[in-house]
C-alpha cells in the first residue's frame, strides 16, 4: 500500500472517530439507549470496523481481529462510543449474527468428513479436555497462594476450582474459528480438522459443564449431587438440538419452495429463532449449527445456503464481532493478568500436546500437526457464559469469573492472528474453488 | 412470547409482500393504486398493532426503529441518487419551474387550510404545533407517485408528450418538496427559539445540509475503493444509519439527510451505478416493513383522522387539479391538452408522503406529528385508490393510450 492512499484511509478514519465522538459527546445528544443513538453507533461500527480491516490487511492481520479492536477502542474501556447502554440495545441484532455464524459453522461441518475423520477428531477432542483438565489443576494446585479465597481450603476445594477452570480452559469460539475461515477462504485437511473439532467441542463443553459443575458444587459443600442441574442442561441440550432440526427443516422447506430474499429471510430466521431460544432457555449457538448441519447434509440445498449465509455475513461479522470486543472486560485483565497469562500458556500446551499424536497420524495433516494447536486459542461467548454461571454458584465465583475474562481477552485477541498464520502456514488459506471471485 | 409472536408475524407478512401476493392483487384494475404503493401493508400494520389486535405491541415497535431509520435514509438516498446535475440540466427549464410552482402551490394551500384547521385536529393552539402540522401536510401534499403513473403508463402502453411530462414530474417530483421540507421544517424545529426565528432556522439548515454533505463525501470515498456488491452494501447501511441516528438525535430530518448524501454520491462517485443497483436491491423488504411499522404506530383511524384525511384530499386534489396540472400543462409545446387532464397524473401520491410524515414524527414526537402521520396516511391510500383511476382515465382522455392495454402488472411495490 502506497504512503498516500494509507494516509487517505487513516485520513477518513479520523474523519469518523472524530465525528463519532462529536455526536456521542455533544451535549445534545440523547441517552445512550435511544434509538437514535443505538443505530447511529450501528453504522459507525459497521463503517469503522470494514474500513480498519481495509487499512490493516496490509499488516496481515485478521479482519476480524480489526473489528475485535474497534471494539476495544470504542467500548466502555476505551473511547466509550459504544457504552454498556447501546451495547445492551444491540443485543437482539447480536443475537441474529451469532445464530448466521452458527448456521455457518455447522454449514461448514460434512458427514462425509465427520465418518472420514472421526478418530482424528476423537483424539484431538480428548487428548486436549484431558490435558487441559489436568493443565488447569496443576496451576491451581501450584498458585493457591495467589487466590486469597483458597487459604487454608480443603483439598476438595481445590480441586473444585481447578475443574471449573478446566471446563472453561476447554471451552473455544466456533464463531471466531468461522469467521477467520471464511474471511480467509480456507479449504482443505487442516480446515476440515480446525471447524470439526471446535463444532464438536462445543457440545462436549456444554456437557462437561452438566456435570463438572454440580459436581465442584458437592465437593465444596458436601451437599448432594445435584442431579436437577445436570437433568436442566440436559433438557438444554437435547432442547437446543430438537429446535436445530425444527430450524433446519423450516430453513430446508424456504430454500425449496420460496429460494428468493435468501440472506433476508436467514436473518429474519435466526431473529425469530434467538427469540425461541431465549424464550426456552436453549442454546441459539448449538440450536443454529445443527439447522446448518442439517441443511448441508440432508438436503440438495447446502451450496445455495452457504452462499446466502456468505452474503449475509458481513456485515454480521463486522457487528458480531465489534461488540465482542466492546465486551472484552480490561479492568479484569489489568486486574489479572499474571495469573490469566499463566493459564493462557498452559492451555496453549494443553492444546500442543494434545493436538500433534492425533494428527501425526494422518498423513495429510503431518505438514501442519505441530501448528493445529494454534488454530483453537480463541475464546468468547460460551466461555462467559460458563465463568458467569460460576460467579453466580459458588462463594469465590466471582474471582474466578474475574481471571477466566481476562483469559479470555488475551485468547481473543491473540487467537485469529494465530488462526491465519496456521491456515497461511499450512497452504489452505485461499483454496476454496470460489475464492478468485 | 409475545415479541417472538410479533417477530414472526412480520417477517411472514414482509415475505409474502414481497412475494408475489402484491403482485398479483394488482390485478384487480379498480384497486390497482392501492395495491401499487403498499396500502395492503399500511392496513395489515394497523390490524396488527395495539391498537387492534395487539400482536405487536409498543416496546416491539420501539426496537422496530433502526430499522425504520435504516429504511427511511434508504428511501432518501434512493430519491437523491436519481439527482444527477447533467441529467437536471437537459430537463427544460419551463419543466422545473411548473413543478416548483405547482409544489408550491400545493405547500401553500394545504398548508394555509392546517394552520386554520389544526386546532380542530386536536394540535391545540400553540403557534409551533400549528405550524408544523402545516408544514408536515403542505410539503406532503405536494408528493406525486411515480409508481401509479409508471403502473398506469405500463398498462396503457401509453406514450406521448403528456406520458413523457407525466413520467417527469413523477421522477422529480419529490424533490422540490423535499427541499421546501429541508429549510421548512427548520422553522419549526424544537431548538429554533420561536416559529419566525428565520435567523436561527437558516444556521440550523445549513449546518444540516453540511452534515449530508459530509456523510455523503465519506460515502464517496468509501466507494472509491475497489468493493464488491457485498461491501457496498455494508458501506450503505452503515452510512444511512449514522445519517439516520444523527438526525433524530438532532430532531431532523433523516429523509432530507439521505436525499443530501444521494446527491453527493450521484454526481461525485464513478461507483453511482453500483450504489444504486445495491439500494434497489434491498428497497422492497425495507419498503413493506416501513409500511407494516406506519400502520402498527397509527392503528385504526379515529374520527378527527379520518375528517383530517377527507378535508386534507379535497383541498390538495383540487391543488393538484387544478394549479398544479395548469402550471405543467403549460411546460407542454404545441397542442395543450386541459390542465385538469394533465392535473390528473398527479393526484396519486405513494408512500414517500408518508415517509415524510414518519421521518417528522420520529424527528419530534408529539400530537401534532402524530396528527399529522395519521392524516397523510388515510389521505395516500385515498389518493392512490382514486388517482389511478384518475391518471387512466387522463391518458386515455389525451389519446396517449394504446388500444390493446397490457395485462402484465409488474411495475408496483416501490416508494
Amino acid at each position: 500500500m502506497n504512503v498516500a492512499r494509507l494516509s487517505s484511509r487513516l485520513g477518513t478514519l479520523a474523519v469518523l472517530l472524530a465525528l463519532a465522538l462529536g455526536v456521542v459527546a455533544s451535549p445534545l445528544a440523547p441517552a445512550a439507549q435511544s434509538a437514535e443513538l443505538v443505530a447511529f453507533c450501528l453504522g459507525f461500527i459497521l463503517l469503522f470496523g470494514y474500513y480498519l480491516a481495509r487499512v490493516l490487511e496490509g499488516v496481515h492481520l485478521p479482519a476480524i481481529t480489526s473489528y475485535i479492536l474497534v471494539g476495544v477502542a470504542c467500548g466502555p474501556y476505551g473511547l466509550r462510543i459504544l457504552d454498556a447502554g447501546v451495547i445492551a440495545s444491540l443485543d437482539r441484532l447480536d443475537n441474529v449474527a451469532l445464530s448466521v455464524i452458527a448456521l455457518i459453522a455447522g454449514g461448514e461441518l460434512r458427514l462425509a468428513v465427520l465418518r472420514a475423520r472421526a478418530r482424528t477428531f476423537a483424539g484431538i477432542i480428548a487428548g486436549q479436555v484431558v490435558l487441559s483438565f489436568a493443565g488447569a489443576l496443576l496451576v491451581v494446585a501450584l498458585l493457591r497462594g495467589t487466590f486469597a479465597q483458597l487459604e487454608g481450603a480443603a483439598w476438595t476445594e481445590v480441586v473444585a476450582v481447578g475443574l471449573l477452570f478446566g471446563t472453561v480452559v476447554v471451552a473455544r469460539s466456533p464463531a471466531t474459528t468461522i469467521g477467520v475461515i471464511a474471511e480467509m477462504r480456507a479449504a482443505g485437511p487442516v480446515t476440515e480438522v480446525l471447524v470439526g473439532v471446535t463444532v464438536l467441542l462445543d457440545v462436549v463443553v456444554l456437557v462437561l459443564a452438566a456435570v463438572i459443575v454440580p459436581a465442584a458444587e458437592t465437593l465444596v459443600s458436601g451437599a448432594a449431587f445435584d442431579a436437577a442441574f445436570v437433568r436442566m442442561l440436559a433438557v438444554e441440550i437435547v432442547g437446543s438440538l430438537a429446535a436445530g432440526l425444527v430450524f433446519g427443516a423450516t430453513l430446508r422447506s424456504y430454500i425449496r419452495w420460496v429460494g428468493g430474499y435468501l440472506p433476508l429471510f436467514l436473518l429474519g430466521l435466526g431473529l425469530v429463532g434467538s427469540e425461541v431460544c431465549r424464550a426456552f432457555h436453549l442454546e441459539p449457538l448449538l440450536a443454529f449449527m445443527i439447522a446448518g448441519f442439517f441443511v448441508e447434509n440432508w438436503s440438495e440445498h447446502g451450496d445455495r445456503l452457504i452462499h446466502g449465509l456468505e452474503r449475509s455475513a458481513f456485515p454480521v461479522y463486522v457487528l458480531f464481532f465489534a461488540v465482542s470486543g466492546a465486551s472484552i472486560d480490561l479492568a479484569a485483565l489489568r486486574h489479572s493478568w499474571l495469573v490469566a497469562l499463566v493459564l493462557v500458556v498452559v492451555r496453549a500446551a494443553a492444546f500442543w500436546g494434545g493436538s500433534v499424536p492425533a494428527a501425526r497420524r494422518v498423513e495429510a495433516l503431518r505438514p501442519s500437526a505441530g501448528w493445529i494447536w494454534s488454530g483453537y486459542l480463541a475464546q468468547a461467548g460460551v466461555t462467559i457464559g460458563i465463568a458467569s454461571l460460576i460467579a453466580r454458584r459458588f462463594p469465590w465465583g466471582a474471582a474466578i469469573e474475574t481471571i477466566v475474562l481476562a483469559v479470555v481477552a488475551i485468547n481473543q485477541l491473540v487467537g485469529p492472528v494465530a488462526l491465519r498464520l496456521l491456515l497461511e502456514r499450512s497452504g489452505e488459506a485461499g483454496a476454496r474453488p470460489d475464492a478468485a471471485t | 412470547m409475545h415479541t417472538l409472536l410479533t417477530l414472526v408475524l412480520l417477517i411472514a407478512v414482509g415475505f409474502v409482500g414481497s412475494h408475489g401476493m402484491a403482485r398479483r392483487a394488482t390485478r384487480s384494475r379498480p384497486l390497482a393504486g392501492l395495491f401499487a404503493t403498499g396500502a395492503e401493508f399500511l392496513a395489515g400494520g394497523m390490524l396488527l398493532g395495539p391498537d387492534a389486535l395487539g400482536l405487536v405491541p409498543r416496546e416491539v415497535l420501539a426496537d422496530l426503529e433502526p430499522i425504520v431509520c435504516l429504511a427511511l435514509g434508504w428511501a432518501g438516498m434512493l430519491l437523491g441518487i436519481d439527482l444527477v446535475w447533467g441529467d437536471l440540466a437537459r430537463v427544460p427549464r419551463r419543466v422545473h419551474r411548473a413543478l416548483a410552482g405547482g409544489a408550491a402551490a400545493s405547500i401553500i394551500g394545504v398548508g394555509v387550510a392546517a394552520l386554520a384547521a389544526a386546532p380542530h385536529l386536536g394540535t391545540g393552539s400553540a403557534p409551533r404545533a400549528r405550524a408544523a402540522l402545516a408544514v408536515v401536510l403542505g410539503v406532503t401534499a405536494a408528493i406525486s407517485s411515480p409508481t401509479i403513473v409508471a403502473v398506469a403508463v405500463h398498462r396503457l402502453r401509453a406514450r406521448g408528450p403528456v406520458t413523457h411530462l407525466l413520467r417527469l414530474a413523477g421522477g422529480l417530483g419529490s424533490v422540490y418538496p423535499m427541499l421546501a421540507f429541508g429549510l421548512l421544517s427548520m422553522f419549526v424545529h424544537p431548538r429554533v427559539a420561536s416559529v419566525g426565528d428565520a435567523g436561527s432556522a437558516l444556521v440550523g439548515w445549513i449546518l444540516v445540509t453540511a452534515a449530508a454533505l459530509v456523510l455523503g463525501g465519506l460515502m464517496v470515498v468509501f466507494a472509491h475503493e475497489r468493493v464488491s456488491d457485498d461491501e457496498m452494501l455494508l458501506v450503505i447501511t452503515g452510512t444511512v444509519l449514522m445519517a439516520g441516528g444523527l438526525a433524530y438525535a438532532f430532531d431532523v430530518s433523516a429523509l432530507y439527510i439521505a436525499m443530501g448524501m444521494g446527491f453527493v454520491v450521484a454526481n461525485a462517485s464513478r461507483r453511482r451505478h453500483q450504489v444504486f443497483r445495491d439500494l434497489v436491491r434491498v428497497e422492497k423488504p425495507l419498503f413493506v416493513a416501513l409500511c407494516v411499522y406506519v400502520g402498527a404506530v397509527l392503528g385504526p383511524p379515529g374520527r378527527l383522522a379520518l375528517a383530517g384525511a377527507a378535508g386534507y384530499v379535497v383541498v390538495r386534489v383540487a391543488l393538484r387539479l387544478g394549479v398544479a396540472g395548469m402550471l405543467l400543462s403549460r411546460a407542454l409545446e404545441g397542442t395543450r391538452p386541459a390542465p385538469w387532464r394533465v392535473g390528473q397524473g398527479l393526484v396519486g401520491q405513494g408512500i414517500f408522503a408518508v415517509a415524510i410524515a414518519l421521518d417528522y414524527a420520529l424527528a419530534n414526537p408529539g400530537t401534532a406529528s402524530r396528527v399529522a402521520l395519521a392524516v397523510v396516511t388515510l389521505a395516500v391510500m385515498a389518493d392512490d385508490a382514486v388517482g389511478y383511476v384518475l391518471v387512466t382515465a387522463g391518458l386515455r382522455a389525451v389519446g396517449e393510450a394504446a388500444p390493446t392495454p397490457s395485462d402484465d402488472s409488474d411495475a408496483g411495490g416501490g416508494l
